[in-house]
């Protein structure tokens, strides 16, 4: 097989990681897999490596798995329950996911959003508010309403925002 | 205790709602990885950002300890907030209503805290507070996760919006359980104020949201509200019926709990706390009267061990805060 980032040399390592609750495969060679732990996205080193660790190694490289941000590792996690920086939330992502399914009942963000965040977030908030009110006119038979609603609708996604 | 003095919704039995918003600045570590160093950049930078309003800025370090102790039993500031004492402090307005708590477990606290029921209201002013400080701040936010907190109980909204309610009829009639059970089966978490695990000391209930992730800030506060003014409904009603039902025995331990109250020599805080509840009942039922429910809820707080120190302006044994703590509950209650 050939690594994923390249295309040219052989895949020798196996990533799995799970972002926003997708699981992410992918397979690369030892210099792209050097070049894609020192990007953001922060791949967790023992992860799988297939064929290179020994089950022992695994167990002892999850325990002292760190973040490259502050250094916390995930057993001072499991200890007191907290992380280190924002960081973490990536580093962490694939053991973080299990556990916040099971304290939040749905695990994307619908609430609050910063001044400062990028218009095509903003948008897509605006879209889901514009069909919520939408839903709620249609049920309160609010027909004028509901009209004036989908065109607004229409205009928004004309304009190249909110993709889904 | 100023909060307490002001006019609230369902006051009968709600005591109090506060609503705390739980932030971080971008590209700093969390509370617990900062340095010394970096804990007092990021203070002096949260506070020259909250010049919102009439408010005072205090670091934890100086500030004495009994003084600490004593806004932690008045729920103005959190316990977390003692524990990092080197880099901590918080804001707060002339009415205490309003508090920014900085690095405690996370970078921002910013918790509105007002009598009775009032938790939409109480979100309305943290928000204006949040968006005051996002305006000279950048937070830590993700698009998926929302606002990225150290313990991911509070990621998403950041938002923990509780109540702390007075059941005590509920209690007597053993309704509570039926009742937090469903509580807990809305996604609402109960515990005692006073006391450890179940055991709800003087029928003082903390009920809260449990997930922050996921829902609007809105629709939190709006449920959590309209289940309070049912429970609100349901604590009166059988306040009603118990009194109608016991009669004579009914009084009779509300009218013991007044005496023990009006003439004790020395009480512990955890005997005190059981009967202002019940002479708080019987303001609340018209039995006793020339006292007031707001003054109970003074109270509770007032014959607290640090508050009583702080009061005599001086450290005091145990024994010595059990006669003091008689005195002032002789005193103040008519
Ligand atoms: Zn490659
Ligand atoms: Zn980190």
């Amino acid at each position: 097989m050939l690594c994923d980032d390249c295309g040219k040399n052989n895949a020798r390592l196996h990533y799995t990681q799970i972002v926003n609750g997708r699981k992410m495969d992918k397979h690369l060679c030892e210099k792209c897999a050097r070049a894609y732990s020192a990007s953001n996205y922060n791949m967790t080193l023992p992860n799988i490596m297939t064929g290179f660790l020994s089950n022992q190694v695994k167990k002892e490289a999850i325990r002292t798995e760190q973040c490259s941000e502050c250094q916390l590792t995930y057993d001072s996690f499991r200890r007191d329950g907290k992380l280190g920086c924002e960081k973490c939330y990536q580093v962490f992502s694939d053991r973080l996911a299990p556990l916040l399914s099971n304290i939040h009942p749905h695990t994307v963000h619908k609430g609050k959003i910063p001044q400062n965040s990028t218009e095509s977030l903003k948008r897509m908030r605006q879209l889901e508010n514009l069909k919520e009110q939408l839903e709620k006119a249609i049920s309160d038979e609010a027909f004028e309403e509901a009209a004036k609603l989908r065109d607004e609708i229409r205009e928004i996604e004309k304009n190249g925002g909110g993709s889904k | 205790m100023k909060w307490i003095a002001n006019e609230g919704d369902e006051r009968d039995v709600v005591v109090s709602s506060r609503v705390r918003l739980a932030r971080n600045l971008k590209e700093w570590y969390f509370p617990s990885r900062m340095t010394p160093l970096q804990g007092s950049e990021v203070y002096e930078k949260i506070v020259n950002s909250a010049n919102y309003g009439e408010t005072n800025a205090f670091k934890m370090k100086d500030i004495p300890k009994i003084e600490q102790h004593m806004l932690v039993e008045k729920h103005v500031i959190s316990p977390t907030l003692l524990m990092n004492q080197e880099i901590s402090g918080f804001i707060m307005n002339k009415d205490e209503t309003e508090t920014i708590m900085i690095n405690e477990e996370d970078h921002i606290r910013i918790q509105v805290l007002t009598a009775g029921l009032s938790l939409q209201q109480s979100y309305l002013k943290a928000n204006q507070i949040d968006d005051f400080l996002e305006s000279h701040l950048n937070y830590a936010f993700d698009e998926k996760l929302g606002f990225l907190t150290a313990c991911p109980t509070n990621l998403g909204t950041g938002l923990r919006a509780s109540v702390m309610l007075h059941l005590p009829a509920l209690e007597m009639t053993k309704e509570i359980n039926q009742l937090i059970t469903m509580l807990n089966q809305f996604g609402l978490a109960v515990r005692g104020v006073y006391g450890e695990g179940t055991k709800a000391l003087g029928s003082l209930y903390q009920l809260s949201n449990q997930s922050t992730l996921g829902d609007k800030e809105e629709g939190i506060v709006q449920k959590i509200e309209q289940l309070c003014r049912q429970i609100a409904a349901k604590e009166k009603d059988s306040r009603k019926k118990l009194l109608e039902n016991n009669g004579v025995y009914f009084e009779d331990k509300i009218y013991r709990a007044y005496g023990l109250l009006k003439h004790t020599r020395t009480i512990s805080a955890e005997e005190a706390v059981k009967l202002i509840s019940l002479v708080k009942l019987g303001i609340n039922l018209g039995l006793i009267e020339n006292n007031t429910i707001e003054l109970m809820d003074q109270l509770f707080v007032q014959i607290q061990p640090a508050n009583i120190q702080y009061l005599s302006r001086q450290e005091m044994t145990s024994d010595e805060r059990d006669v003091k703590r008689a005195q002032i509950l002789r005193e103040r209650i008519k």
